[in-house]
């Protein structure tokens, strides 16, 4: 269970790491733009 | 404070800046694929290795893909190291057949190792094989380092490269940083510190007969009281000096044994001592060569080694004038520096280092994010505590980690030409690059997340009682030191640790892990948009309104931008904690 735990926690940060690479590159797109 | 103790000061930093130069023109000669001494050996390897592994050494990537292969690459090896450590009795190399690592302490070691930290919330003799250590350890210890070399490299061609759209190749300066910079250093590094008595076997641990039987009497959680009398010793064992080498040459940090390098076996003599400090700031000081060499501004390169350098001789002198000191609890006893005795604060402290080696030590360790000590911070007097505290406070930007130190140091440059821009009303420019609204405020990202994680989760910690507060060893402002430091150590990719925090708690173990990660991945993201945002921009003619980045003018501005922003964000803090805890000191109190 903690293993499936620690796992399931590890994948989701690392998720929400690249979503956060993607809204920062959205950023430097919506700059430009406006 | 002694003669002696400020020539071992300034031989260590002469040592250092004599060897920046060359090290750092190398490194930029292998990130810019120019010929070195060393390609007969490496290349064919390096060649082979891209075979093998599909990988176009051509293939250049943008900002956005850099960042997401580096973070997949960190995921995986972190999940194969905490696979490892549960399995470790299962497998071979265990000679004194320890068992599985418990799974918060597993996650909390492979994201600790994954991130260049080395937080370690564990006796690692008592709980890590020889192939745990080797196997997985030791190889982030080579590859989170290799990887804060790629990252700083990728911000330097982000900087010196104009109207592009790449970085570099991920998987290419990964490589390279591991098979140019850091193996043969470590090769050459393990030799000598074998020379010096560090151990290298794979023995089972050696039994000594005590001279003296010791009687230890302990009580068991249901109140019951045992007492028995030990007549042998354990005395570890294991392939220490190559961990060793790779522990400080790529700021890790993380000891073989628990005592780190107070340890005998991980660092036995003075000239080990020096060795070590030394290896620590090589490489975070030779790559502002290496920034001023691919910038093709020399001069710049040296003003950032300047501002580094000065913010070293600060900490360095607060930290051994205050353990110089006599400590003004012992009214009774003599503490003056006598041929038999070192004076000031001796507790914690090795004798063979003494005073100015522990200090210095201890300002080094933390000033780059390596987290190795010689000496336990925790008794340090208040003061000298506060110096390590500050150093990681400070972003670990003063020559700071392989790597993250520089790239860290770059985010500051940015906000320091910004700020100088506002101060003469024009628009702001790094190096012929205009610095726009969006590179403003990815630095401002990359500053804010640092104190919202060392912050928000020692509130947190600070506020329960039986997650955070139970875990310490002392109470009042020395306590909230000691949580201070923790998260300040996690976030900072430090990895020292005050002594007294019993961290190997489900609370600690897991809010750790996430401060890590945070420290590490989150504010890697907003450095690597810098560096894509930058790569694309023209070259702007300089102009008489351009701030010049290479004159003591910008060093001491960038100097005093790093210690406003430190000095604003976490004055609150240290006043509670550490300077608190030195006032409390003086009218007789201590914790």
């Amino acid at each position: 269970m903690w293993d499936m735990g620690c796992l399931v926690a590890s994948v989701l940060f690392f998720t929400i790491a690249i979503g956060y690479t993607t809204v920062c590159e959205r950023l430097g797109t919506k700059e430009k733009q406006g | 404070m002694t003669a002696n103790g400020w020539f071992q000061v300034f031989f260590f930093f002469g040592l250092v800046l004599l060897c920046a130069k060359p090290i750092g023109m190398y490194m930029g000669r292998v990130f810019e694929r120019e010929r070195t001494f060393a390609d007969g050996i490496f290349r064919p390897i390096e060649r082979l290795i891209y075979r093998l592994t599909g990988i176009d050494e051509t293939r250049e990537m943008a900002w956005t893909e850099y960042a997401v292969v580096m973070l997949l690459f960190s995921l995986v090896t972190m999940i194969v190291t905490y696979a490892i450590e549960r399995l470790q009795h299962a497998l071979p190399l265990n000679p004194q057949h320890l068992g599985a690592v418990e799974p918060d302490l597993a996650l909390n070691t492979a994201a600790s190792f994954t991130t260049n930290t080395n937080w370690q919330a564990y006796v690692p003799e008592t709980t890590m094989s020889y192939l745990t250590q080797m196997l997985t350890l030791a190889y982030h210890n080579f590859f989170s380092a290799a990887v804060g070399i790629a990252l700083a490299v990728a911000l330097i061609r982000g900087v010196a490269r104009r109207e592009s759209k790449t970085l570099g190749n991920f998987w290419v300066d990964t490589t390279r940083a591991s098979l140019w910079v850091l193996l043969p250093g470590c090769l050459i590094y393990a030799l000598l510190l074998a020379s010096q008595g560090v151990v290298q076997n794979f023995r089972p641990y050696d039994q000594a007969k005590l001279v003296q039987p010791q009687t230890v009497t302990t009580t068991g959680t249901d109140g019951k009281t045992t007492t028995q009398t030990f007549t042998t010793q354990s005395i570890a064992q294991g392939p220490v000096a190559s961990q060793e080498a790779i522990k400080m040459l790529g700021t890790n940090g993380g000891g073989f044994f628990n005592a780190n390098s107070a340890h005998p076996f991980e660092n036995p003599t003075p000239l080990s001592n020096l060795m070590q400090m030394f290896s620590i700031f090589l490489i975070p000081a030779a790559l502002t060569v290496t920034l001023g060499r691919m910038t093709r501004s020399p001069k710049h390169g040296w003003a950032v080694f300047a501002a580094m350098a000065a913010l070293f001789f600060v900490g360095v002198s607060v930290a051994y004038y205050a353990e110089s000191q006599p400590n003004p609890l012992l009214h009774s006893v003599n503490q003056h520096v006598a041929a038999t005795q070192a004076g000031g604060n001796m507790e914690g402290k090795e004798v063979r280092f003494g005073i100015a080696g522990s200090a210095l030590f201890a300002t080094v360790t933390t000033d780059a994010s390596c987290g190795a000590v010689n000496s336990m911070h925790d008794s340090f007097m208040p003061l000298g505590g506060l110096v390590p505290l500050v150093n990681i406070m400070l972003g670990e930007v003063i020559f700071g980690g392989v790597g993250a130190g520089l790239y860290g140091m770059v985010i500051f440059v940015v906000l320091s030409v910004f700020i100088a821009g506002l101060m003469v009303g024009r628009t702001p420019e790094y190096l012929g690059k205009k610095i726009e609204s969006y590179d403003v405020k990815m630095a401002m990202l990359y500053v804010l997340i640092f104190p919202l994680s060392i912050l928000g989760f020692s509130a947190v910690a600070l506020m329960m009682p039986n997650l955070g507060l139970s875990a310490l060893g002392n109470t009042g402002p020395h306590g909230l030191s000691e949580i201070l430091y923790a998260y300040t150590s996690a976030t900072g990719n430090n990895g020292s640790a005050f002594g007294g925090l019993s961290a190997n708690t489900h609370w600690y173990n897991l809010s750790l892990t996430a401060a890590m990660l945070i420290g590490r991945f989150l504010m890697i993201v907003p450095m690597l948009a810098i560096a894509g945002n930058l790569a694309k921009k023209k070259l702007v003619p300089p102009s008489p309104g351009t701030f010049p980045v290479h004159t003591p003018l910008f060093t001491v501005l960038l100097v005093g931008v790093i210690l406003i922003v430190g000095a604003l964000t976490f004055f609150p803090a240290l006043s509670l904690g550490p300077i608190l805890e030195h006032l409390l000191m003086q009218a007789g109190k201590t914790f």
